[in-house]
């Protein structure tokens, strides 16, 4: 396959015989090559059966930055394998398909949130890690869904905040903090799919059920979240 | 959520998010029922990221024998994207996440 291939298709578009023991030549090549693979919770399950980590995005980028690996092969989408090559910038860092983009972080241009921050010149930049290089480098810190809260929370609480790019993780963080931080208008697809209505089917057939969200789903399911975490609804 | 599911003491689960972690809450409690909470427009009942789903164990496998694709970034956009990281990485550490 030729170079200019790979730049078209976004990856190697080599057949693999059937009769290939496919895990095991990537456990080989893994030796060989003295490469790590970090395997996000959201890809195939036999992708993260044959990962050294799997985990969330902090995780996976605490495993990054700390690797002796010669080659990083991150199974996950293509912001997380530049966070990898942004923390370990002489190691060789691989992503499977570059197609493997990201809702979220497409929808925070650099150029439009850039003009956007300028309206708050007194306010400090948090992003959620799922941003391009290009909006990291706009940002005093980033933040995973799980260190969102303490990370905003390590501010003064008169701290000024543009918080971006997804907001519905910025509306539940002002929502538990009490902060008022200025959010940029993106979201992630997935998150934004989920029928409240279904939910609410299903959480009412099945009465017993746990119920519990990501934390950045849209308003109306934190709210739902918030009404079934009282005891006398659970 | 991955280590709340391993231990509340409910059997069963509808989880919102990405379907993939389910995957590893049922290896974490193989006795624990996890349902994907229902999308929109879909009857499949499982919510799942198409551009996590893009990799593949042949795309794996073809990947680590060529070293292709890599990523690479512009240096000096590089240093500038490190440091709200590591500042996030050094709050994370203190606060023992």
């Amino acid at each position: 396959m030729k170079r200019e291939d790979l730049k078209l298709k976004g990856y190697i578009d080599e057949p693999v015989s059937d009769k290939l023991d496919i895990k095991n030549e990537i456990l080989k090549l893994k030796k060989e090559k003295n490469a790590v693979i970090l395997s996000h919770f959201y890809v195939k399950p036999e992708l993260q059966d044959i990962a050294d980590f799997v985990g969330d995005s902090l995780k996976l980028s605490q495993e990054a930055a700390r690797t002796k690996a010669d080659i990083i092969v991150f199974v996950g989408v293509h912001f997380m394998a530049e966070t990898a090559k942004i923390l370990s910038p002489d190691k060789k860092v691989l992503l499977p398909d570059l197609n493997a983009g990201c809702s979220l972080a497409e929808s925070a241009p650099a150029d439009k949130f850039e003009e956007f921050i300028k309206n708050y010149p007194d306010h400090i930049v948090i992003n959620y890690v799922n941003t391009t290089a290009a909006l990291k480098a706009l940002s005093d810190v980033v933040v995973t869904s799980t260190n969102a809260k303490a990370i905003v929370d390590s501010f003064p609480e008169d701290q000024k905040i543009v918080f971006g790019p997804d907001k519905n993780l910025g509306n539940y963080i002002n929502s538990i903090t009490g902060r008022n931080m200025v959010l940029w208008d993106g979201a992630c697809h997935v998150h934004e799919e989920f029928s409240v209505e279904e939910i609410v089917r299903l959480k009412k057939n099945i009465p017993k059920q746990r119920f519990w969200l990501i934390r950045n789903v849209k308003n109306q399911c934190l709210l739902l979240l918030i009404m079934w975490d009282l005891p006398h609804l659970c | 959520m991955l280590k709340f599911s391993q231990s509340d003491d409910a059997k069963k689960y509808i989880v919102a998010t990405e379907s993939g972690i389910i995957h590893q809450m049922k290896k974490a409690s193989p006795d624990k029922e996890f349902i994907p909470a229902p999308p929109k427009d879909s009857t499949c009942g499982c919510s799942d990221c198409n551009y996590m789903k893009l990799n593949s164990m042949e795309k794996l496998y073809n990947c680590m024998k060529y070293e292709l694709p890599e990523v690479t970034l512009d240096e000096t956009l590089r240093k500038k994207a490190e440091k709200p990281i590591r500042k996030m990485l050094d709050i994370s550490d203190k606060l023992g996440l």
